[in-house]
């Protein structure tokens, strides 16, 4: 029975990968209540077209409709959170105008006694289209071509988005006073 | 190589994403050059303090209990529905019931139960609550519900306004059983909904008034026939709770 079969495959593509599922939806939306509304409506479209899914990555399909469903649920009740800066060179100047960049200092060690309010809010603070490429390489820990069937961009803007977002973090983390400030703001 | 370019190669060598002989020159690279070195020593405690620093999200059991209902035997697929309100309250304490009760589908029907596919309706009402928002229309005036089921449906069951029995009116539904169209109205009761089907009747006018109980994966159903239609009132509540329902029901809709 057809509609047997698609339960079945619903239960192996989709279930094993809830975890990621909501944690993608949670930095997307900022919150678990939300994020279990946006989880829950792209397992029912996943369940819908799961005859679509023809091999590949479960994990990269179903994230890929969380994904768009958790922008189509931040278009209609957090249009603001969508403001995102598509132009990447504007988002480097004006983020990473302070960056030193050079040499070696204590900023490592500072970065790597951050604690998880710190890395939270520094992640938080992310424009969108950054922290997403972010959240699914180092939360979901998705591969550069994964992730590029994501969110349907070419590797070398995955690469270049990851890179940036890193830097941004490693400046906000590398210095005390920055981190403090960044739990402030959240 | 452009400084922008020595930073992507530092990320892809730290994601294990270069191949063996562009990893070597990089590991060359990194043993000469002490500004690269620094770079990579933040970018590794970053990723470090990502990955035991950042706690990982895990699903909650009611929503895996929701999601894994989907892909439960028995119940058709249907597409959501646009919330309209916040309805997770309400939905809660249901969807626990059919978390609980999604191992068994086994139907223990009371004695010559006339009338709706018992579980048809069950699994309607089970999906209404899965969904975001189990209505379609929402009100909880009589004189909205029934015109919006006449010019969806070209149907007007009867719809009454049990609010001073402790009942009140949610709004109404489009549901599929046996393959037709028919409306469900909803009530509340506390934190629990109650769905009333009113199949239209085809057969023969049935003056067997007496409403004959079923239940279902944890589910009370009640049904008897009306004028015109059949009725089934489905819910979590307790079974007495679901009568005292049915009977305000059948007194007002008189």
């Amino acid at each position: 029975m057809a509609d047997e079969r698609q339960k079945r495959r619903f239960a192996e593509v989709v279930l094993p990968h809830l975890d990621d599922a909501l944690s993608l939806a949670r930095w997307l939306t900022g919150s678990v209540a939300d994020a279990e509304d946006v989880v829950q409506e792209a397992c029912i479209r996943a369940f819908g077209a799961i005859d679509g899914f023809r091999g590949g990555s479960p994990r990269a399909w179903l994230l890929t409709i969380v994904r768009n469903t958790a922008f189509s649920w931040l278009r209609k009740n957090r249009p603001k959170a969508l403001i995102v800066t598509d132009d990447d060179s504007v988002f480097e100047a004006a983020q990473f105008a302070s960056d030193p960049g050079g040499p070696p200092g204590p900023e490592a060690a500072l970065i790597a006694k951050a604690d998880a309010a710190m890395l939270n809010a520094a992640i938080a603070a992310l424009p969108l289209n950054f922290r997403e490429i972010l959240v699914l390489r180092e939360i979901d820990g998705l591969s550069y071509r994964e992730i590029a069937e994501v969110v349907s961009l070419p590797i070398g803007t995955v690469m270049s988005r990851l890179s940036r977002s890193r830097k941004l973090l490693i400046a906000r983390l590398g210095s005390s006073r920055d981190a403090a400030q960044g739990v402030v703001s959240r | 190589m452009s400084t922008d370019d020595n930073e992507l190669m530092l990320d892809a060598y730290a994601d294990g994403e270069l191949d063996a002989s562009a990893a070597l020159a990089l590991e060359r690279r990194l043993a000469a050059e002490p500004d690269m070195k620094a770079r990579f020593d933040k970018l590794t405690a970053l990723r470090a303090a990502l990955r035991s620093g950042v706690p990982r999200d895990v699903a909650s059991d009611t929503l895996r209990a929701k999601i894994t209902a989907l892909s439960a035997p028995g119940l058709p697929a249907r597409m959501p529905r646009v919330r309209t309100f916040d309805w997770r309250q309400m939905a809660a304490s249901a969807a626990v019931a059919a978390m609980l009760a999604s191992g068994g589908t086994a139907l223990l029907l009371g004695s010559g139960a006339p009338g709706p596919d018992i579980s048809g309706i069950v699994a309607e009402h089970r999906r209404a609550l899965l969904a975001a928002n189990p209505l379609d229309v929402e009100s909880t005036d009589k004189h909205t519900v029934k015109p919006w089921f006449d010019a969806k449906l070209a149907l007007s069951p009867a719809v009454v306004d049990l609010t001073a029995e402790g009942f009140p009116l949610a709004g109404g539904r489009v549901e599929v059983v046996a393959g037709k169209l028919v409306p469900a109205m909803i009530y509340r009761r506390h934190n629990h909904i109650i769905s009333l089907v009113a199949v239209p009747r085809t057969g023969a006018r049935d003056d067997g008034a007496v409403a004959a109980n079923a239940t279902q994966d944890g589910y009370t159903v009640t049904s008897w026939h009306g004028q015109d239609f059949d009725y089934a009132a489905v819910s979590d509540v307790a079974p007495d709770e679901l009568a005292a329902f049915v009977k305000a029901w059948r007194t007002s809709a008189k």
